[in-house]
């Protein structure tokens, strides 16, 4: 099958992307009318234009995607009753027109693009507009109708030419937003950054059950901790749970966003196929309907459709000159945790140079992308703790799950950034539930070798409660971990400021999440200097 | 922008749900309890399940309704358990809910039967004395015999005994012994779930010989092995691989022939 997930379109952030409808019949069976039309490549004459829907269908909000400079996707999903038993949110099992305008404008006079997509039940009407022909570097405004109804105004904005060299980029990047350990006040604070962009690095949704009447925020519907969710209507009505929060709506609807998932989003500590609940193969089909949900609630182009149990998420995308993110899949194609998982000592299998944690497919295809990389500033964003992490005190005792676990995975990448000379490498991730800024070393048993780059590790937005700033654990990791510059414990996001000069990184934090209305401060604020590997606190 | 109705016809879940492939009922003789395991494929490789209904009944001819509703399931896969200690016959259908809502026919879905074994007749409780190669404080043996599921057996964690560790059960006098069920502990910790074990049988307590070996998951569901050791005296089980590192167990029981 040619053309539909050529790597071509993958591997370059520069090729064009706008799906044609030759490349999407050639995949056969696999919903690719749905696909068509809930992109809006093709129209219907039998979707319903003016439906009769119970209530508003927008209560899940709109959200916007993987810009481009001359094209960005628009999200939003039909759910009058968003947690409706079926997982179908209250609609009619027909499928439904939905137009959308894109404006230069709040008030929509002066509009850009215009079109409609088609909602299918089998989309749970989900849609996922691929508007092109809009200009780069540049704010829109966009909604959707159904019949009479109007969602809300989302603003998203289109990246500048690959070519053009911005002197300023603002983002942001969160994980790890369980609903039953806190509310969702960083993303309230969020909403009032000046941002280009919003990155989710996974947790989007936690999948177990009820943890029990002690959280701050309880989980509809009965259940304990072990009633794991796993068909297609649960993570359906899971994700449309989660959507109903007005702060998560409004992070949505403020920026466009770039999301990745980690293992809750399907399985806690899931490796490919493998979860000791279930053998492989019934794991599978687990997997096809977290990710099937997971795609009808994220702004996700047509290229990370999933496909039975696989879906294509790791990407790049560039900010003209200035940055180029290489966003990867961590969970999909990894080996299965060595040793038994969770923290060990004197695991072998750990250094099994075999075993990978991307996958030999995806390392290929990041370091050839490193490789090629004319950006000033090259970016990992991926889910789990890439540096070393020593425990407890004890040099050898290491995170089965992270990095650590796979070492040769990240050898292979820090020999990679080396030498083939990538400007500025800096990695991003989430997973921990702490903040930690931390040197890239060229070997991290040894200190005083030389520092190739450096990671930010965002904290999470309210897995596992309000935290603490600076426990004890956190004073002895740092020194178990000279490469590690700063540990916080409290809730929050990471937002980055990047020039041609400098990359600048605030971690900022609130002091609870077990209420809602706590204030954000900027716990630290690190800089990197063009050119100058290693970072500084300000 | 085009306008394709000839593919509306096409898209996939505009047409029926057809029903699902090579249902299978497969059930093992348990001691104590028994279950059928149903398995089967996804109606076409293309389309995305929602879950599967599974039916069944003690009739042939059922018909689908909260009567002979038994579960939904995820995932192609469906364990019907607590079944017996009598014999039952079993017949089923499974129906699958893809992604649309489709739904697939009642009438055109496959239907298999099963007919599980008799269970086994437990050998008394009281008779049994329980002794292990390592145990805590608070946490002896002879916990897996009391017939309290709170209570444990629990191999030493100060300083943690290194694995194999066994649980030897001495009925007293000879006996035939079939079957053994190994309840792991209840209270959500994984530690000493037994997983890789052996089972060993003696008339003297000293020679043993292996009467069965294998893996159980490393859940806390009850866990069954079934073997022969005729004439036995004692019976041991080793815990080669636990939750941990450990050894624990909350019931242990041992089963002989059914009465005639």
């Amino acid at each position: 099958m040619n053309g539909f997930l050529d790597t071509e379109d993958m591997s370059s952030a520069k090729a064009p992307l706008k799906p044609s409808r030759r490349q999407f019949v050639g995949i056969g069976g696999v919903s690719a009318v749905s696909v068509l039309l809930g992109t809006g490549a093709i129209t219907t004459n039998t979707a319903v234009a003016q439906p009769t829907l119970p209530d508003n269908p927008f209560k899940l909000g709109v959200a916007s995607g993987d810009p481009r400079p001359d094209s960005v996707v628009l999200w939003t999903r039909l759910a009058p009753e968003p947690l409706a038993e079926d997982g179908h949110g209250g609609m009619h099992l027909v499928p439904i027109e939905v137009r959308y305008e894109v404006s230069a404008d709040e008030r929509f006079r002066r509009v850009a693009r215009r079109g409609s997509v088609v909602a299918t039940p089998e989309l749970a009407h989900s849609v996922h507009a691929e508007v092109f022909g809009l200009e780069p570097g540049r704010e829109y405004f966009y909604r959707f109708r159904v019949g009479r109804e109007v969602s809300p105004t989302g603003r998203t904005k289109t990246s500048p030419l690959p070519t053009a060299s911005p002197s300023s980029f603002s983002f942001a990047f969160a994980s790890c937003q369980d609903w039953q350990t806190g509310y969702y006040t960083a993303y309230r604070h969020l909403v009032e950054e000046d941002l280009d962009l919003v990155i989710h690095l996974g947790d989007y949704i936690y999948e177990a059950g009820s943890y029990g009447p002690s959280y701050p925020r309880p989980q509809p519907g009965p259940g304990t901790q072990r009633d794991v969710i796993r068909a297609l209507y649960e993570y359906r009505n899971r994700h449309a749970q989660y959507k109903t929060d007005e702060d998560l709506q409004a992070a949505h609807a403020a920026f466009p966003w770039v999301a990745v998932l980690d293992d809750h989003d399907v399985r806690d500590n899931f490796a490919d196929a493998h979860h000791w609940e279930l053998p492989p193969d019934l794991f599978r089909e687990q997997r096809t309907s977290a990710f099937r949900a997971y795609y009808e609630h994220l702004p996700l182009r047509h290229t990370s459709i999933p496909r039975g149990p696989d879906m294509r998420l790791y990407r790049r995308l560039r900010h003209g000159s200035l940055v180029e993110f290489n966003v990867l899949d961590t969970r999909q194609y990894r080996d299965d945790q060595a040793c038994g998982d969770g923290r060990q000592i004197d695991c072998d299998a750990r250094l099994d140079p075999d075993r990978s944690i991307l996958g030999p497919t995806q390392e290929r295809w990041l370091l050839d992308g490193l490789t090629a990389s004319d950006t000033t500033w090259n970016v990992l964003a991926q889910q789990v703790f890439f540096s070393r992490w020593a425990f407890d005190g004890n040099a050898e005792l290491r995170s089965m799950d992270a990095w650590d676990g796979y070492e040769p995975s990240r050898e292979r990448i820090l020999s990679g950034l080396t030498q083939r000379s990538v400007s500025n490498p800096v990695v991003i991730s989430g997973d921990i539930h702490v903040n930690v800024a931390a040197d890239i070393k060229a070997n991290f048993d040894d200190p005083d070798s030389e520092t190739i780059g450096s990671e930010f590790a965002g904290t999470a937005i309210s897995s596992v409660g309000d935290g603490t700033d600076f426990p004890a654990w956190a004073a002895r990791d740092l020194e178990t971990n000279p490469h590690f510059k700063f540990i916080n414990s409290q809730r929050g996001y990471v937002r980055c400021s990047v020039s041609p000069q400098q990359w600048r990184a605030d971690y900022r934090v609130v002091p609870y999440v077990s209420e809602p209305g706590a204030p954000i401060t900027t716990r630290s604020s690190f800089t990197i200097e063009n050119g100058r590997p290693g970072m500084e606190k300000t | 922008m085009s306008s394709n109705s000839d593919l509306d016809g096409a898209s996939l879940y505009r047409r029926p749900l057809g029903p699902v492939r090579d249902l299978r009922a497969t059930t093992e003789p348990a001691p104590d309890l028994q279950s059928v395991e149903l398995d089967w494929g996804p109606p076409q490789p293309d389309r995305v399940i929602d879950y599967y209904t599974i039916y069944g009944s003690r009739r042939p001819d059922f018909a689908p309704g909260t009567a002979s509703l038994l579960a939904r399931s995820p995932v192609s896969f469906y364990r019907h358990s607590e079944l017996g200690p009598d014999p039952e016959t079993w017949y089923y259908r499974v129906v699958a809910v893809d992604a649309a809502r489709k739904v697939g026919s009642f009438k055109r879905a496959p239907q298999v039967a099963a007919t599980t074994a008799a269970g086994l007749r437990r050998i008394p409780r009281e008779r049994l004395r329980a002794t292990a190669t390592s145990q805590h404080v608070g946490y002896e043996a002879a916990r897996a015999l009391d017939g309290d599921p709170a209570t444990i057996w629990h191999s030493e964690w100060q300083p943690p005994a290194p694995l194999p560790q066994s649980i030897t059960i001495d009925l007293g006098a000879n006996a035939d012994v079939e079957g053994l069920t190994y309840l792991p502990r209840q209270d959500g910790n994984q530690n000493g779930i037994i997983t890789e074990h052996a089972i060993y049988a003696s008339d003297d307590d000293r020679a043993y010989i292996r009467v069965t070996a294998g893996n159980w998951a490393g859940d806390a569901t009850t866990k069954s092995a079934m073997f022969s050791a005729p004439g036995t005296r004692y019976v041991r089980l080793e815990a080669i691989e636990g939750g941990g590192g450990y050894a624990a167990g909350a019931e242990i029981n041992l089963f002989g022939p059914a009465a005639d």
